[in-house]
């Protein structure tokens, strides 16, 4: 593709110079003149991504026009006729026994299930990961190999059993199931900062240590202020995940009163036959988006920035 | 009487070499420093286990007790509702349903639906590399481009898949489209095994494309410039270039993402559900199969359907470790 954009730049930048007599040994001598084609591919490329980006973000255009819009013309019109807030109005004061009390105790739900386990389990793999990086203990490396190990099992494996535990615990009765065993870290966390720390040398933790520190001083206030970065990122793409969770939920939650925003938007799609629920359902959809959209928005270079972190790794 | 001493010598001259005489050098006392040494052992075993006893309490209770159970369960009648001590065992029955039985025909058609809806991991590589050749440039725009491409990645799949819903189900916005340009009725995007395939895969691709953008993005830097200019100066064109030098050097990324892209393929579930419903045979995929049964009370078969699929993951896992480590001794 490029090759072919290149050719009819050669020709077009000879057109431009004006001074055809000139151009041609120009071209002789190098092949490539880099400025205008550069140029001219840019401008090619600018506009082959923006209509790709057009359609990376139709889907979301459509979607906000469509809670704007009457049910009756949902699918016929791009625009809506007649603009109404209906479908908001009816989220907020709740339109069926599902929805009682409203979006804003999904949202509830939501926050429950997501803040404390972001802060429970950065806490939690912090500790492990500092463990596994700086200290030396016994049985260290067997431990570390059976977590990977972990890692590499299936979630639908386990899944099932782990249905049945949480009942058992008596958690799948309120939102503790997706809670609790949440709390005790996340391997990927530990195996991630354990990199942050082992970039710290040694010398620094031994500093503290001859002054005094112990073990947690030495951690809380020399160690964890170096690797902070890497917890905030770890603590965004945990928000992020644990706020689009679905499987999980859909397992472990049994009572309709604590179902998480994603459950909820499609126990609400599931369940209406008619198309009048429609913009109700995307404006709930809607909704649960906007803490995603928020800590995209301000944290975007963090989070692209992990991916290229671990795309060096890998 | 020579190899004695000759022995003694070596036991010697290695005892200087033991961690406390490094630690300790040029004759300092060295009985009260070795039992000093001792003790913070002692308290370093003690503090490291404290600080990942969450993690192994949490992998024992949630992880090693529900594995068990799930090997278990592959040979007993349970219902997920009982204990699985009081379920009546069954032998291999499960595994006959699955292997040739009853379950048969349902478990390996979610399977080949699995793989169906992988046909977007080729097309998210193909597709995300000349993307990633195209934001790679210094040229203005392309931060905004890259996060615009990423976008549908970190959106809730839940509200991304009910979009998709109403743009493709039958007589949603694409429908209405092609009937106003003189199609027929419906393109069955949501109701036809052709359709069904169709519009997972697109959803994924997109949901999927920008991700693989940027992880080839970081993959180019290791492309030398200095290479590639060499290659221009011996009148090499840009898609020789592109083929001859870009590609093989984003080799690894490539694997890697595939390898990845693979494993969470043969897991996928929210997408098809969330179009499709439960039970749905054309969006039915293997951990839905799993999840389907979980919902029909018979978790024995649900847990041979869920570790046969993980035996397909395990090979894949090995595979990788395997092409990993002979990357390693190469280098």
């Amino acid at each position: 593709m490029e090759d072919l954009e290149n050719v009819n730049v050669l020709e077009n930048a000879g057109q431009e110079n004006q001074v055809p007599a000139q151009a041609e040994p120009a071209r002789e001598l190098s092949p490539k003149k880099p400025i205008p084609t550069k140029k001219i591919v840019d401008i090619v490329l600018i506009v082959v991504l923006s209509l790709g980006s057009v359609l990376m973000l139709l889907p979301f255009l459509w979607m906000v026009l469509a809670t704007l819009k009457d049910h009756t013309e949902i699918y016929t019109t791009f625009f809506p006729h007649k603009w109404t807030l209906e479908s908001y109005k009816a989220m907020w004061d709740g339109c069926n026994a599902l929805m009682k009390g409203g979006i804003i105790r999904g949202f509830g739900n939501s926050i429950l299930t997501t803040v404390p386990v972001v802060i429970v389990q950065i806490i939690v793999s912090a500790f492990a990961a500092y463990a596994f990086a700086k200290l030396r203990f016994f049985g260290k490396n067997i431990v570390f190999l059976l977590m990977l190990g972990t890692m590499m099992i299936p979630f639908s494996v386990i899944m099932l059993p782990q249905a049945w535990l949480y009942g058992e615990m008596n958690l799948t009765n309120g939102p503790l199931a997706v809670i609790i065993p949440k709390f005790f870290g996340s391997i990927s966390t530990v195996f991630f900062l354990r990199q942050f720390f082992y970039g710290i040398p040694d010398s620094i933790t031994e500093a503290a240590r001859l002054d005094g520190a112990g073990y947690t001083r030495t951690f809380l206030s020399v160690l964890l202020p170096l690797v902070m970065p890497a917890i905030a990122t770890q603590a965004i793409l945990s928000f992020i995940g644990n706020w689009n969770d679905f499987l999980g939920p859909l397992l472990f939650i049994g009572d309709r009163n604590w179902l998480t925003l994603p459950l909820l938007v499609n126990r609400l799609s599931g369940s209406g036959g008619s198309t009048r629920e429609i913009p109700r359902v995307l404006a709930a959809s809607l909704i649960s988006l906007v803490p995603i959209i928020i800590v995209f928005a301000a944290f975007q270079k963090k989070i692209i920035g992990s991916i290229v972190f671990s795309a060096v790794k890998g | 009487m020579e190899s004695n001493i000759i022995e003694q010598e070596t036991v010697d001259t290695a005892s200087p070499m033991s961690a406390e005489a490094v630690a300790a050098p040029a004759g300092t006392a060295k009985k009260p420093n070795k039992s000093l040494s001792h003790a913070l052992q002692r308290q370093e075993n003690l503090i490291g286990w404290l600080y990942i006893s969450p993690m192994v309490i949490g992998i024992l209770v949630f992880t090693a007790i529900p594995l068990v159970m799930s090997i278990m369960a592959m040979f007993y009648q349970w219902d997920g509702l009982h204990s699985l001590f009081e379920s009546k065992p069954v032998g291999f029955q499960w595994f006959q349903s699955i292997f040739g039985g009853l379950d048969s025909a349902s478990y390996w058609r979610s399977f080949g639906n699995t793989l169906i809806f992988a046909v977007q991991l080729p097309v998210c590589l193909i597709v995300g590399f000349f993307l990633a050749v195209a934001m790679n440039r210094d040229m203005k725009g392309v931060q905004a481009f890259r996060v615009i491409y990423y976008l549908p990645g970190v959106m809730s799949v839940v509200a991304v898949s009910i979009v998709w819903q109403n743009l493709f189900t039958y007589g949603g916005t694409i429908d209405q489209i092609y009937q106003k340009l003189g199609g027929g009725e419906s393109l069955l995007l949501l109701s036809s095994r052709g359709g069904i395939a169709f519009t997972v895969n697109l959803l994924l691709v997109w949901k999927g494309v920008g991700y693989t953008t940027l992880m080839f993005i970081a993959g180019l830097q290791s492309v030398s410039p200095d290479q590639i200019e060499a290659a221009k100066i011996d009148g090499a064109n840009s898609w020789t270039i592109l083929m001859k030098i870009t590609l093989p050097a984003l080799y690894p990324t490539i694997f890697y993402l595939f390898v990845t892209g693979l494993m969470g393929s043969l897991q996928m579930f929210n997408e098809p559900y969330i179009l499709l419903g439960d039970g749905n045979p054309d969006g039915m995929t293997t951990v839905g199969f799993v999840y389907y049964f979980f919902g029909q009370k018979n978790l024995g078969l649900a847990s041979v359907g869920a570790w046969v699929l993980a035996f397909f993951i395990f090979i894949i896992t090995a595979v990788q470790m395997f092409v990993d480590k002979r990357k390693r001794e190469a280098e």
